[in-house]
């Protein structure tokens, strides 16, 4: 059994856990007024931008490392050097930094490797002192789900005393641009409460969780923060970019997730849902989940998206994240002991993860 | 663990009727973008070759694509397009085909919408070295039983734009290069098989194989990446047992796989 034993996060809502936690309880909208250097002649004017105070103040200029670089560190707050030398990443994200792209239009790059989205895994390994195996997803917003594909092979064939996997995005022109392109953004002029569910509202961030084998926390005297307990992934491969609308891949996924775990649907005390703002998917989750848990599944359900934004490459990584605080008991006094940790991707990428407690 | 090796192909090119074999898929009107005929025809290849795959059908495996530059010469141009948006009113429409172009999960993403794959479409992206890391994600999901059959294709794309942009390491090389390696793996102790290895062989074994050994009739720009890899994978199954190992050119990262040929 693979255990969740730290988590690490920077997005809208700033850098770490605890700022996350508050946003939560205070049901606080982190969205906002995009840069006009990111938006000019694009119809989208909001979203879920990193403050700049939750950056790391270093390398200057580089928003993906300097984003991530606070989630990473924080997720690894209670791995001491020797166990982090025995430890990997493997980093799922849509594009990388398109930043790093968008520079190289104006001026050719010093060192063109630093363009790939491997580079980014590689310098956060590097500036953390991770010295396992390495991997890098690119596939749209399912990617972190790969990432801890792996993440949990390499720990489960004993490659890797512990893993980190989570996701990256960062907010670019680039992105906004080919969402505009796709016309898959909210039209809403400005943010609003409760937050649009016409489309789309894009957000940047980085998420990280900490796994190792729940017997291998318990001899280094770690806490686990939730297990994992079952998961399982179905693709659609029917359009580019739209999902099947009878949602028979997540309902799949969330099957096998829920067997693999020996679970009933009955079992499961709440769901975390990413991109339910848009249409499609929302109908994904309504024709998935109705027949699993009832007209009432909603009840269940919650999405950290409608105050954070959309965070592409980094939503799994942040759903898993909140699904781990949930069980925890990090958002309220009655944790739910089992929690399904719900991801979609363009075109029909369906992931569906159980998480437990430690008790459960 | 290892694993079988049911068959494998390479393309560089596709017929030009390649879109007609995917009736009730694909619109065959509409071509199949031309950085992705190479992928698509191997992928077909060998799975027809491994008896998984015949038109109309779904291939009930899962995908995993390597994937090292291919992508990003239209996110350049993407980029290139919304910047001009700036000075031009009204601005003109942005392409959602050249945005999805810039994606590196598009590669996969049409091989399943043409092949199925529904269990999964991972896109592996570790430059170089994205083949063979593709296999291991593979050889893992075998060793615990997540799922049996695996596609593994590597596709490797350099255009001009990407060249222009991307140093001195394809100044000399013919452009645009454009290569597509696929294998079907499944569980299964048949040769030719193989598994993971360690990259560097214990002392007393014989010199391991250099991938880019097996490629000389490649410009040596392009051995070192991902579908060149594949390649020679490929064309190490026809020999006897090596070690094969891959080191990809940008961070000399490096992989290594335990190859019993039918030779």
């Amino acid at each position: 059994m693979i255990a969740v034993t730290g988590l690490g996060v920077v997005s809208a809502a700033g850098a770490g856990v605890a700022a996350h936690l508050a946003a939560a309880r205070e049901d606080r909208s982190c969205l906002g007024p995009l840069e006009e250097a990111l938006c000019a002649g694009l119809p989208v004017r909001f979203g879920g931008r990193v403050p700049d105070a939750a950056l790391s103040p270093a390398p200057p200029g580089d928003r993906a490392l300097r984003m991530a670089l606070p989630a990473l560190r924080e997720c690894l707050a209670n791995a001491p050097p020797a166990l982090r030398r025995a430890t990997g990443l493997c980093v799922g994200t849509g594009l990388g930094s398109m930043e790093r792209t968008e520079e190289a239009l104006s001026a050719p790059p010093a060192d063109s490797r630093r363009l790939h989205p491997h580079a980014i895994t590689r310098e956060l390994a590097e500036a953390t002192g991770l010295g396992g195996p390495l991997g890098t997803y690119t596939v749209t917003c399912a990617s972190a789900l790969f990432a801890l594909d792996q993440a949990c092979a390499e720990i489960a064939r004993g490659r890797a005393q512990a893993m980190v996997c989570g996701g990256l995005e960062t907010l670019s022109r680039t992105i906004l641009g080919g969402f505009c392109a796709l016309d898959a953004l909210s039209r809403s002029a400005k943010p609003s409460a409760p937050a649009p569910r016409d489309g789309i509202v894009l957000g940047e961030g980085a998420s990280f969780v900490h796994l190792e084998a729940l017997s291998h926390a318990q001899r280094r005297g770690a806490r686990p923060l939730a297990l994992l307990a079952g998961r399982d992934l179905r693709c659609d491969g029917r359009h580019m970019t739209t999902p099947d609308p009878e949602g028979r891949g997540m309902a799949l996924a969330a099957r096998a997730a829920l067997a693999e775990a020996g679970r009933t649907p009955t079992q499961v005390e709440a769901i975390t849902l990413t991109a339910d703002a848009s249409p499609a998917y929302a109908a994904v989750y309504e024709h998935a989940l109705s027949p699993l848990f009832g007209a009432a599944w909603r009840e269940r359900a919650s999405s950290w998206e409608p105050r954070l934004g959309h965070v592409l490459g980094a939503s799994g990584a942040l759903g898993l994240l909140h699904g781990a605080l949930l069980v925890d008991g990090s958002l309220g006094p009655a944790p739910p002991r089992s929690v399904l940790a719900l991801t979609v991707g363009f075109g029909g990428l369906n992931g569906a993860i159980l998480l437990e407690g430690v008790a459960a | 663990m290892s694993a079988t090796v049911r068959a494998w192909a390479h393309a560089q090119e596709a017929p030009r009727e390649l879109e007609d074999r995917f009736a009730g898929r694909w619109d065959a009107k509409r071509a199949i973008h031309a950085d992705l005929r190479p992928l698509v025809e191997a992928v077909a290849q060998a799975t027809a070759a491994a008896g998984w795959w015949k038109e109309g059908a779904e291939v009930d495996a899962g995908l995993v694509v390597g994937v090292d530059l291919g992508g990003w010469g239209h996110a350049l141009r993407f980029g290139e397009a919304l910047a001009a948006r700036g000075g031009q009113n009204p601005p003109p429409p942005l392409r959602p085909s050249l945005f999805l172009a810039s994606l590196p999960s598009t590669p996969a993403a049409t091989l399943g919408l043409l092949f199925g794959f529904p269990r999964c479409q991972a896109t592996v992206n570790r430059l170089g070295l994205s083949g063979f890391a593709g296999i291991g994600y593979a050889l893992d999901a075998i060793a615990l039983e997540r799922c049996e059959r695996w596609v593994v294709a590597a596709s490797t794309v350099v255009d001009r734009t990407l060249a222009a942009r991307w140093g001195a390491a394809f100044a000399d090389a013919p452009l645009p290069f454009r290569l597509a390696t696929a294998l079907c793996l499944e569980a299964g102790a048949d040769l030719p098989r193989l598994a993971r290895a360690e990259a560097e062989p214990p002392s007393g074994a014989e010199d391991p194989t250099l991938t880019t050994g097996l490629l000389e009739d490649l410009p040596a720009s392009y051995r070192g990446l991902s579908a060149p890899s594949l390649l020679a994978l490929g064309r190490a199954l026809e020999g006897g047992r090596q070690l094969l190992v891959h080191r990809e050119p940008c961070w000399r990262e490096t992989a290594a796989l335990a190859v019993e040929g039918t030779g």
